[in-house]
């Protein structure tokens, strides 16, 4: 475990690169594939029976770009409607939301613009918002169209792409995309937390040790 | 051959051989140093309608390894003792008695595990208690012919003299007192052979204690002599409401002091009362007795008119009373004094050495035996002359003044961190022959609390699961028999049908609107549950279909509660163990209902576990505590354990070691809230880095994470365990934790656990606390830091 406490220390990445740091959250109705997209960016993995996500989930995954290393740190949430009332607890402070919905059910892109006006109206006002439409690999059973989301996503000024956890297309791509939009110049350390301490591999950290 | 003469030639056969063997026998490992029957119990004023009802049983006192050895009372209720019931025929039948001595190394091992309240160490199979006694032959004949005498027809049809007994009634229901004592006597006489073997070569260091010389033992004759005066009619308390002892009063519904109780002494010389009955004196006194009467006797006390049974038939009680009922009356009670908080001795009658006596645990708990036939005044001397406890007052000023003693128990044992439970590693897990051993003929599950304290403390078999945990969800009573349970299972298969019927039956609109709340995530969540697990894997697996059937007709069910995410991964593994679709379904009925696991972040019961486990942080685990507080609102969300308490460790935890947890919860042993002493325990354990390094909310959240799967769940169930009993013997507790009591039972004791409450402060405005006390509280003293 590194502990991150100033902007001069490198994680193995070439002296002198800029470090930042950024909260990310994914939202989007249970069972599109959110936490599947977490696995495939942060460990490259693909579950086909992905438990569904009790609680929050909380990962780091470390991206570079150009000079800069861009450090994620995610949370996953519970999809279900009834955990809405907690999602303001995870995007409070965030940087960056994906909002994924899955191209063979209509009510879930209806609920993901449900989540796009909530973070618009709620969340950060300097947010970068991505849209996601996942399980491309389903093309057969497709409903929500390709164009009828870009358009959506255009007029909202979000970032648009389609993806596929399990083929691992454009997984990689959206949290580049949103790393290349993200203000570098921010402080490194997210609003009102210091000292943080980040981890760049899960379950790496050392086991801790008993107090006892 | 009368009956007598039978019992008589039994008796001198059994005790020729007792005497001739046992002379060697020191009572090295100590040995029983105080006996007496017919010591009685009364239940609690909510189980006796309003009448004294009396239920006696068997008291001794063993003492335990040498000279510095601690006492064990154990007291085994008459019923049980007429059941031949196995483990109170242990009790009766200690290590010293030749009768024991072929199983004298087990009985040594299992003495080793007894330290404190009653254990379960039954491994033997399920053996009828006779054949086991039946190494003597004339134990056996004893037995056999006893249950003779409750087989024999009755031959006098006029009704039995009530066994209630008030100060009101007359000579007549005392007399009938003593005619059920006589007869419990007899039933209690193989305790008899014990004594006999005693009176020769009890030991004891002390050398005090030796007293009981031929001329001390008073015939039991006498006894029924002294029984039929009306000045000797026992003495009846009644307490109002919770019973406190006069230096710890607290909240004040209770009038109970000694100077209320205790009946001015006479005065005279003591007698010290035999606290045994010979044989021969036993059998003479029945042998005097018209044998109808006997008959009378053994049919009653075999089940027709005896307390137990005379709850009015259709009178449908509470489940509550019932469970209390069961273990306070009919329970073996088995204490080491030395784990004990006090003793009290209340004489009522000094000169009758009658009374009762008070054990209070060091959680405040109590348990009262009524000495209504003497006996009292040589207990007096036994504690006396136990070097673990200090008396309040020498013996003659009790005896002679204020018929009040009091004996403290030397504190030296209590930790002063939190350990391990006192009771951890007592008790062998639930296995097949066990679960036998505690179901009757007929299938009732006899003393169920001991069943659930050992799967709180050891579990079960895996697979005894399938089998038991419909008990622990509630889906059928401990008490039922085996048909009660076929019925219901055939009820609960017809209800079941008609639901999936109604769920497959609603209109197109009901049906759209179902689709959309529940079966949309319903589908989508079964098929990711557990399917890795052999019971779930493979395309098209059935069983999976199955949960999913169980899931939706439950929130066709409970439309309320609807579906939750969360839920599938709870089901799963009742359904791969229990295995029936319908009786899988009331198991799962029976989780949502009773567990306070399940809910939803938003909801308030969800709102209530996160209030208490930061109370219970900060009284237990401070450092932990003031680390979250100094993140600000964040830290005290408690993010961490959410999963924790919604999936109730499924995900922290190896399969294995979580059900374990489950299993533990479910037993509802001591508290309804074991699933937060399992979340303090994992705090307590791993929480170390967090404060050390400081970490944020969101970096503790992800350290948690990074931990499950890799947490040993061995270690945190101790550590849980032993945050309870530390919990509980706090003298004090903060009004904000004082729910976590509510609805512990008693147990066997007389009084729940129920320690003094202290309010914190910290109330809402128009939300006063009731524990609020007049001047400021003084504050509540935090337990010794953990780590």
């Amino acid at each position: 475990m590194t502990n991150r406490g100033g902007p001069t220390r490198p994680n193995g990445q070439s002296a002198g690169s800029k470090m930042c740091q950024f909260k990310l959250v994914l939202l989007g109705e249970s069972a599109v594939g959110k936490s599947s997209l977490v696995l495939r960016f942060v460990k490259g993995q693909f579950h086909e029976f992905q438990e569904s996500t009790i609680g929050a989930a909380f990962l780091t995954q470390t991206v570079c770009l150009d000079d800069t290393t861009v450090k994620f740190e995610i949370w996953d949430t519970a999809g279900q409607e009834r955990y809405h009332s907690l999602a303001p607890m995870y995007y409070r402070g965030a940087q960056a939301a994906i909002v994924v919905y899955d191209i063979t059910n209509q009510d879930s892109f209806t609920r993901a613009k449900n989540w796009v006006k909530e973070l618009q109206r709620q969340a950060n006002p300097n947010i970068v918002i991505a849209l996601a439409g996942n399980k491309t690999d389903l093309a057969s059973q497709r409903v929500v169209e390709y164009e009828e989301a870009q358009a959506y996503a255009e007029d909202n000024g979000l970032l648009f792409m389609e993806t596929s956890a399990k083929t691992a297309m454009n997984v990689n791509d959206v949290f580049l995309a949103i790393a290349k939009k993200l203000p570098k110049n921010e402080q490194l350390n997210a609003p009102n937390r210091s000292d943080r301490l980040t981890v760049d591999q899960p379950n790496t950290g050392s086991k801790p040790t008993c107090c006892n | 051959m009368s009956f007598g003469h039978l019992l008589r030639r039994a008796s001198t056969l059994l005790s020729t051989e007792l005497l001739g063997t046992s002379e060697s026998s020191a009572h090295k490992q100590g040995g029983i140093v105080y006996s007496k029957n017919n010591v009685c119990v009364h239940p609690p004023e909510e189980l006796n309608a309003g009448k004294e009802l009396h239920y006696p049983g068997y008291l001794c006192i063993q003492k335990e390894g040498g000279h510095d050895g601690s006492l064990l009372l154990s007291w085994i209720p008459n019923s049980r003792i007429r059941r031949e019931d196995e483990e109170a025929l242990r009790y009766i039948t200690p290590d010293g008695s030749p009768i024991h001595r072929a199983n004298h190394s087990e009985a040594t091992r299992r003495r080793k595990t007894i330290a404190g309240i009653s254990t379960l160490t039954e491994r033997t199979p399920a053996t009828s208690a006779t054949n086991r006694l039946g190494l003597s032959l004339d134990s056996a004949l004893l037995l056999q012919s006893l249950n003779k005498l409750d087989s024999l027809p009755i031959s006098n049809s006029s009704s039995f003299p009530e066994v209630s007994v008030t100060s009101q009634e007359s000579q007549h229901n005392t007399g009938g007192f003593c005619e059920k004592e006589l007869s419990l006597c007899a039933l209690t006489s193989l305790d008899s052979r014990d004594d006999h073997d005693r009176a020769l070569d009890i030991c004891f260091p002390e050398g005090t204690l030796c007293s009981r010389s031929k001329e001390n033992y008073e015939p039991f004759t006498s006894e029924i002599c002294q029984q039929n005066q009306p000045a000797m009619k026992p003495v009846h308390w009644t307490f109002a409401g919770r019973l406190s002892h006069p230096d710890t009063q607290t909240t004040g519904s209770q009038s109970w002091t000694p100077s209320d109780l205790v009946i001015p002494l006479t005065n005279g010389s003591q007698t010290m009362h035999s606290t045994s009955d010979t044989f021969d004196a036993f059998s003479s006194s029945f042998e005097s007795m018209d044998f109808g009467e006997l008959n009378r006797f053994f049919s009653q006390s075999n089940g027709g008119n005896t307390p137990e049974h005379e709850t009015k038939p259709g009178m449908k009680k509470n489940e509550d009373i019932d469970l209390k009922e069961r273990e306070q009356l009919h329970a073996v009670f088995s204490v080491d004094l030395g784990h004990m908080k006090s003793l009290r001795i209340f004489f009522s009658d000094c000169i009758e050495s009658c009374g009762h006596l008070v054990v209070a645990s060091r959680e405040s708990q109590y348990k009262i035996f009524h000495f209504h036939h003497g006996g009292l005044a040589r207990l007096a001397q036994v504690l006396n002359n136990w070097h673990q406890c200090t008396a309040s007052s020498p013996l003659e000023k009790a005896l002679e003044g204020d018929g009040y003693l009091q004996f403290i128990i030397a504190d030296s044992a209590i930790p002063h961190e939190v350990g391990e439970h006192p009771e951890e590693g007592w008790y062998p897990r639930l296995s097949r022959s066990l679960w036998l051993q505690h179901m009757d003929e007929e299938g009732h599950v006899m003393e169920d609390y001991k069943i659930r304290r050992l799967i709180f403390f050891a579990g079960m078999d895996p697979e005894m699961r399938g089998e038991v945990w419909p008990f622990l969800l509630k889906a059928y009573e401990f008490q039922s028999s085996s048909a009660d349970r076929e019925k219901l299972r055939l009820i609960g298969s017809n209800e079941y049908a008609e639901l999936q019927r109604k769920r497959l039956s609603m209109s197109q609109e009901e049906q759209e609107e179902f689709w959309k709340n529940v079966q949309y995530t319903v589908d989508r969540d079964v098929v990711r549950t557990d399917r890795r697990k052999p019971f779930y894997k493979g395309e098209d697996n059935p069983n999976v279909e199955m949960m999913r059937c169980i899931l939706l007709n439950f929130a066709v069910h409970s439309p309320a509660v609807g579906y939750t995410q969360g839920m599938s991964d709870l089901l799963a593994p009742v359904l791969a163990e229990v295995l029936d679709e319908a009786d899988t379904f009331r198991c799962f009925v029976g989780l949502m209902q009773g567990t306070i696991f399940c809910s939803t972040p938003c909801d308030e019961d969800m709102e209530r576990q996160l209030t208490f486990l930061r109370e219970f942080l900060h009284l237990v685990l401070p450092e932990f505590y003031n680390h979250l507080e100094s993140l600000g609102e964040d830290g005290l969300q408690l993010l961490f354990c959410h999963r924790w308490l919604l999936l109730c460790f499924k995900r922290e935890f190896q399969e294995s070691e979580a059900l374990r947890m489950w299993e533990a919860c479910w037993a509802h042993h001591q508290t309804d809230y074991f699933h937060l002493f399992i979340c303090l325990a994992i705090v307590a354990l791993y929480g170390g880095e967090p404060v050390d390094k400081k970490l944020s909310a969101d970096a503790t959240l992800l350290y948690f994470t990074n931990l499950a799967m890799h947490m040993n769940g061995e270690h945190v169930l101790v550590k849980a365990r032993g945050l309870l009993h530390h919990f509980r013997l706090m003298p004090r507790i903060p009004c904000t934790l004082h729910g976590l009591c509510l609805r512990c039972s008693p147990g066997v004791w007389d009084s729940g656990y129920m320690p003094a409450v202290e309010c914190m402060g910290k109330h809402p405005e128009g939300f006063p606390c009731q524990y609020s006390p007049p001047s400021p509280a003084s504050p509540v003293p935090t337990l010794p830091g953990i780590c």
